[in-house]
C-alpha cells in the first residue's frame, strides 16, 4: 500500500528555515502574531515585511505555495481594504464621484490593514510549509510540558495528535478504496436528485467507520502488548535539538521587536 | 484523561482524523452548488458512542489538526483561538445526549432513537457555528466600528446558512447511519483493560 500520500501543506526542503527547531518556529510565530497589532506606522510595517519577507527567501519555498495559501483569503483582504477605503473619512478628500468619496486615511488604513493578513497568513503558513505535521506535534508537547504539573494530559494529547496525523492518509485511501468498490457494485454518488445522493454515502460510511473501530481496537491490542502504560519514562524516535542556528535566529527576532517598538509612530 | 482507556483514547484520535479526511477530500460533495460537508459526523459518532467528554476531545483534536495541517485562516488570535479551539471543540456537545440515544438503540425505539440523533446534532452545530458566528462579528467589528449593524448580519448570513446547511446534512446522514448499523454507538466495549495513566 502506498503510504507516502503527503498530507498538509509540507514542503520538503534543507533551508535555514527548514532545519529550525519547530519550536524555535512556534515561539516566533506565536510572537510574531501577537506584535503585528502593534504595528502603527509605516516603518513599523517595513521592519515586520522585511523579515517576512526574509523569512520567506531564507525557507526556499516556491513563491507559488506561498501565494496558494493566500488565495482563500484574497476576498477577506480585497472586502476589508474596500470597506476601509469607503467608509473612512479621515485626511484629506481623494476622489470624488458621485456618492463615493476615498479619503487619504481610508486608503492608508486599507493598505495598513491588508498588510496586517499578509503578514499573519505568510508566516503563519511558512510554519506549515517548512514543518512536519508531526514535528509540530513534538514541538507542542515540549513546549507544554510543564503544564503536566497542574495535570494537564501533554502527553496523552500528543499521543492521539501523532495518531491522527497517522491515519489520516490511511483513511482518505480507504475511503477511495469503498467508494470505488462500492461504485463497481452499483451504488451512485454523483447523479440524481440529492435524497438519493445522500442515500448513497451511506453504503459508503458504514464499512468506514466499522474499519477505523477496527484499527482503534487492533492498535490499542498492539500498544498494550508492547507495555505501553502512559506517557513515564517513554523514550522518544526524534529527538529535539535547540542548535547554534536557533539561537541566532531568537536574537535576530529580538532585533525585530526592538526594531518594531523603536519605530513605532515614525512616518 | 484519566477515565479514558487506551483504546477510547484512540478511537477519539481515529475519528478526529476521519473529520480531517471528510474535510480534505474535495470530490465528496453532495450537490455541486452545496459545499456543506459532513465532515462533522466522525465527531458525532464518537460523541454519540463516549459521550460528551470524549466528543469534545475529538472535535478539539480536529481543530488542532486543521491548524496543523495549515487548513486553518489565522487572523487575529482571538479569531484563531474561538474559531478553531472552542468551536470545533463544541461540536461534543451532541455527545450530552449520548446515554439517551444509546438506551433507545438498544430498545428498539427507533423513533425516539432518531428524534435525539437530531437534537443532539443540532445542538453539537448549533453551538459551533454560534463560536463561528461570534468570531466573524468580532473580527469585522474590529476593522470595520462605522458599519453599524453590518457585521452581525453579514456574518450571521454566511454562518447562518452554512449551518443549516451542515445540520440538515448530518442529521439526515446521522439519521440514516444509525438505524441501518445501530452498533456503531451502541457496541461500545472495549477489548482493551487498561487505563491509560
Amino acid at each position: 500500500m502506498n503510504n507516502t500520500l503527503i498530507i498538509g501543506q509540507y514542503v520538503p526542503g534543507n533551508s535555514v528555515v527548514h532545519r529550525l527547531d519547530p519550536r524555535t518556529k512556534i515561539t516566533i510565530i506565536f510572537f510574531f502574531v501577537i506584535i503585528v497589532f502593534f504595528a502603527n506606522s509605516f516603518w513599523s510595517y517595513a521592519v515586520l515585511t522585511l523579515f517576512g519577507l526574509l523569512s520567506m527567501f531564507a525557507s526556499k519555498v516556491p513563491i507559488r505555495f506561498v501565494m496558494k495559501g493566500l488565495m482563500p483569503i484574497w476576498f477577506l483582504i480585497v472586502f476589508t481594504f474596500l470597506l476601509h477605503l469607503f467608509i473612512n473619512k479621515d485626511g484629506i478628500l481623494l476622489l470624488e464621484w458621485s456618492f463615493i468619496k476615498i479619503y487619504t486615511g481610508g486608503v492608508i488604513q486599507g493598505i495598513a490593514i491588508s498588510m496586517r493578513f499578509f503578514l499573519l497568513i505568510l508566516i503563519t503558513s511558512l510554519l506549515t510549509l517548512t514543518t512536519t505535521p508531526i514535528a509540530i506535534t513534538d514541538a507542542v508537547e515540549q513546549i507544554l510540558h510543564p503544564l503536566k504539573k497542574i495535570k494537564f494530559p501533554v502527553h496523552e494529547l500528543a499521543l492521539m495528535m501523532s495518531i491522527s496525523l497517522r491515519f489520516i492518509p490511511t483513511l482518505l485511501q480507504e475511503t477511495d478504496k469503498i467508494s470505488k468498490a462500492q461504485a463497481s457494485r452499483g451504488v451512485d454518488f454523483r447523479t440524481g436528485p440529492v435524497k438519493e445522493r445522500l442515500k448513497a454515502v451511506i453504503p459508503l460510511l458504514v464499512p468506514l467507520f466499522v474499519s477505523a473501530f477496527k484499527r482503534a481496537e487492533e492498535l490499542a491490542m498492539a500498544m498494550e502488548a508492547r507495555g505501553y502504560q502512559g506517557g513515564e519514562g517513554r523514550t522518544k524516535l526524534r529527538e529535539l535539538k535547540i542548535s547554534k542556528l536557533d539561537i541566532w535566529i531568537y536574537i535576530l527576532f529580538i532585533c525585530v521587536i526592538i526594531g518594531l517598538f523603536l519605530t513605532r509612530n515614525y512616518g | 484523561m484519566k477515565k479514558f482507556n487506551l483504546q477510547t483514547l484512540i478511537e477519539i484520535a481515529i475519528f478526529a482524523a476521519f473529520a480531517m479526511a471528510l474535510d480534505i477530500l474535495p470530490s465528496f460533495k453532495p450537490h455541486p452548488s452545496i459545499s456543506i460537508s459532513f465532515a462533522m459526523i466522525p465527531i458525532f459518532i464518537i460523541a454519540f458512542r463516549r459521550g460528551f467528554a470524549a466528543g469534545v476531545i475529538s472535535g478539539f483534536l480536529w481543530g488542532i489538526l486543521q491548524i496543523t495541517l495549515g487548513d486553518a485562516y489565522i487572523l487575529t488570535p482571538t479569531q484563531a483561538f474561538i474559531e478553531y479551539i472552542i468551536a470545533f471543540s463544541c461540536v461534543g456537545f451532541a455527545g450530552l445526549f449520548s446515554n439517551v440515544i444509546k438506551n433507545s438503540l438498544v430498545e428498539k425505539k427507533m423513533t425516539t432513537a432518531i428524534t435525539w440523533i437530531v437534537v443532539g446534532t443540532f445542538v453539537g452545530s448549533v453551538i459551533r457555528y454560534f463560536w463561528h458566528f461570534l468570531a466573524g462579528v468580532i473580527f469585522f467589528k474590529k476593522y470595520a466600528i462605522e458599519a453599524g449593524k453590518a457585521p452581525v448580519i453579514f456574518s450571521l448570513t454566511m454562518n447562518g446558512i452554512t449551518f443549516i446547511g451542515a445540520f440538515i446534512t448530518c442529521a439526515i446522514l446521522l439519521s440514516l447511519l444509525l438505524a441501518k448499523a445501530p452498533a456503531l454507538v451502541t457496541n461500545a466495549r472495549s477489548s482493551t483493560s487498561r487505563k491509560a495513566a
